[in-house]
């Protein structure tokens, strides 16, 4: 029997639906799942082997199939780790991209700053360094020894282009940066490289274009909450749904080679 | 009897003024011409010792403007390499006065550099701030359009700052001939090629300085009338001389040039006041103590003493002192602690003169 902690924010439940629907395929691992909606993700934190939870807020929003106490938890009884989404996302690549602009961009803005490419190639690299995913699986990987996947949050859907919020990417996109956009964080996904840390992609079936993911799997997205008893509104655009997980998941037990 | 020298304070004597002082516990060689308040905006410039003002007083809670900052995502040592957070925008070092006049011009169209894009091994840099892009720009046309954009920025910074800082750092300059037009360093040292057709090496007067500077505080008032001056004079000497003359004669007098220029400035206008840094750093109490083996760059100690005497005059009682760099810009840009480190050296600061010792023989 081989153990593997699953640690995310909201977009575990999409991993917690799809192991249930099919935990049976796989009676040889123990899947122990623990989570964190929203900020209350980076409450988390990993010290001599143990994960511990921060502040008292976060503790009381934990979400985990584990007996009670579940923290301090101690790691060393877990062979493999995953963790899920924990700001490792092409959001953030589109947070700068709203005041920073490359050459490499199509979309330029008066308003926005000019970056050689270069420039913006690095500061994307540092950006998604600094996820909770990449610091938590560092500090995972260099106390436990032991393998650790990274399971980068869902491409949006397209949806997203909807909102003011993002009324700058949506002129990008028409503009033609979108696979721009998608590649500072391929680049980074395909470059990152740390001792026993793999990063999985995106399963490509789920991508309807280089940087957004097919609206069929944002239907009937659920909230990471100990009932599972409440969807995303109709208009989320970044949580998907057990279908999409289960492709997440059958990707990661292949990697981690469990059965 | 009386003497006019009667009834001056210990201060006006070099012997209790200066042979009987320490020169970590000196005071007195600094007296404020006027407040710089918690509200003032600050913009900085000038050559490499002058990077180490904007880290020290945002240290100490001042609101010094950074005009184009740093994508988030940059850690500080890369996005100092790539011209971030070192002066209020990206100009880079500004060692000449006429530099500094040509920037304000051509941000209100008055001036065209020329020869402005420089090449090397198939990339392109603005040849008015060649290190600010260590890898180069991909085309002739990439550097135009990052420089019109820069120069959005230089205005704004002009426009918006209540102090303006400069530290003086050289006389000696290398000079486009046809159209006057002063480059940062000489091409060919980062890029571009020396063309001694085309390219002449320029060593500015007393006259000539203090006529660009004056030019210079024209055009920005005319722009922000209220705006006041704080002038420094970098300590640091030459790291080469294009004159004729020996490398320490030629610091001597470019030095000697700038303090005079300064000083003149500082008598004859109320909203310019001068900083004696170049003082506290090379004066013969300090016996070399400020500088680091080279006897160039100036150390740690010597930084912390020149900005100790400041801010002993320049002071806000502020709980929580360190401040946040002040955007320009009109969208919510990230927002960012200043980096809290100081240099470690002179020569740990972005500096294109310190380039020109690998061609020392």
């Amino acid at each position: 029997m081989k153990n593997i902690l699953l640690l995310g924010d909201s977009h575990l439940a999409t991993i917690k639906l799809a192991y249930d629907a099919a935990h049976t395929n796989y009676p040889e691992t123990s899947v122990s799942f623990l989570g964190l909606r929203g900020k209350h993700i980076n409450a988390l934190n990993i010290h001599n082997g143990k994960l511990w939870v921060q502040n008292a807020a976060a503790r009381k929003m934990i979400f985990s199939n584990r007996a009670s106490p579940v923290i301090p938890l101690d790691l060393a009884e877990f062979d493999q780790f995953a963790l899920f989404g924990m700001g490792l996302n092409v959001f953030r690549i589109v947070q700068m991209y709203k005041n920073y602009r490359s050459d490499e961009h199509r979309f330029q803005d008066e308003q926005a700053f000019v970056v050689s490419r270069e420039c913006f190639g690095r500061a994307s690299d540092g950006y998604l360094r600094m996820s909770k995913a990449v610091r938590l699986g560092e500090l995972l990987a260099t106390q436990l020894r032991k393998p650790v996947f990274l399971c980068p949050q869902p491409m949006p859907t397209k949806s997203l282009l909807q909102g003011e919020e993002f009324s700058h990417l949506s002129l990008g996109v028409k503009a033609g940066d979108e696979d721009s956009l998608a590649r500072s964080f391929q680049d980074f996904a395909t470059t990152y490289k740390f001792e026993n840390i793999e990063l999985l992609p995106q399963p490509p079936e789920t991508l309807h274009s280089s940087m957004f993911t097919q609206e069929v799997f944002s239907h009937g997205s659920v909230r990471l909450t100990k009932e599972f008893d409440r969807t995303h509104p109709g208009d989320d655009h970044a949580h998907m749904n057990a279908a999409y997980g289960a492709l997440v998941l059958k990707n990661l037990f292949a990697r981690a080679g469990l059965s | 009897m009386t003497s006019p020298y009667s009834n001056l304070p210990s201060r006006n004597f070099w012997k209790t003024g200066v042979s009987e002082q320490h020169p970590l516990t000196i005071t007195g060689l600094y007296r404020k011409k006027y407040e710089i308040q918690q509200q003032d905006r600050i913009a900085t410039a000038g050559s490499c010792f002058a990077q180490h003002i904007a880290v020290n007083m945002r240290m100490h809670g001042f609101q010094v403007i950074d005009a184009e900052p740093a994508p988030p995502g940059l850690d500080p040592e890369t996005a100092k390499l790539f011209g971030y957070g070192i002066y209020s925008a990206r100009y880079a070092n500004i060692y000449c006065v006429r530099q500094l006049l040509q920037l304000a011009q051509e941000a209100y169209g008055e001036f065209s550099p020329a020869d402005l894009v420089w090449e090397s091994k198939g990339r392109f840099y603005d040849a008015m701030r060649p290190n600010i892009e260590p890898q180069g720009l991909d085309s002739p046309d990439d550097v135009l359009r990052h420089r019109a954009r820069h120069l959005k920025w230089v205005r704004s910074v002009l426009e918006n700052a209540n102090v303006f800082i400069f530290t003086f750092g050289l006389t000696e300059g290398w000079i486009h001939l046809a159209s006057g037009t002063v480059y940062p360093t000489a091409p060919g040292t980062i890029a571009g090629n020396f063309d001694p057709a085309v390219h002449a090496f320029k060593n500015f007067t007393h006259r000539e300085i203090y006529e660009d500077f004056l030019a210079f505080r024209k055009l920005l008032r005319h722009r922000n009338p209220t705006v006041k001056f704080l002038l420094t004079v970098s300590p640091v000497p030459l790291t080469a001389t294009a004159s004729a003359e020996h490398v320490l004669v030629a610091t001597t007098y470019s030095k000697s040039v700038l303090r005079a220029v300064a000083g003149q400035l500082y008598f004859e206008n109320s909203d310019i006041d001068y900083f004696p840094s170049y003082e506290i750093v090379t004066a013969p109490f300090t016996r070399g103590m400020f500088f680091e083996a080279n006897l160039r760059a100036v150390n740690p100690g010597g930084v912390e003493q020149v900005m100790r005497t400041f801010f002993s005059e320049h002071k806000l009682d502020l709980p929580d002192q360190a401040s946040t760099p002040v955007r320009l810009h009109d969208r919510a840009v990230r927002r960012r602690k200043a980096p809290m480190r100081r240099a470690k050296s002179a020569e740990e600061v972005a500096c294109e003169d310190a380039l020109l010792e690998a061609f020392a023989k």
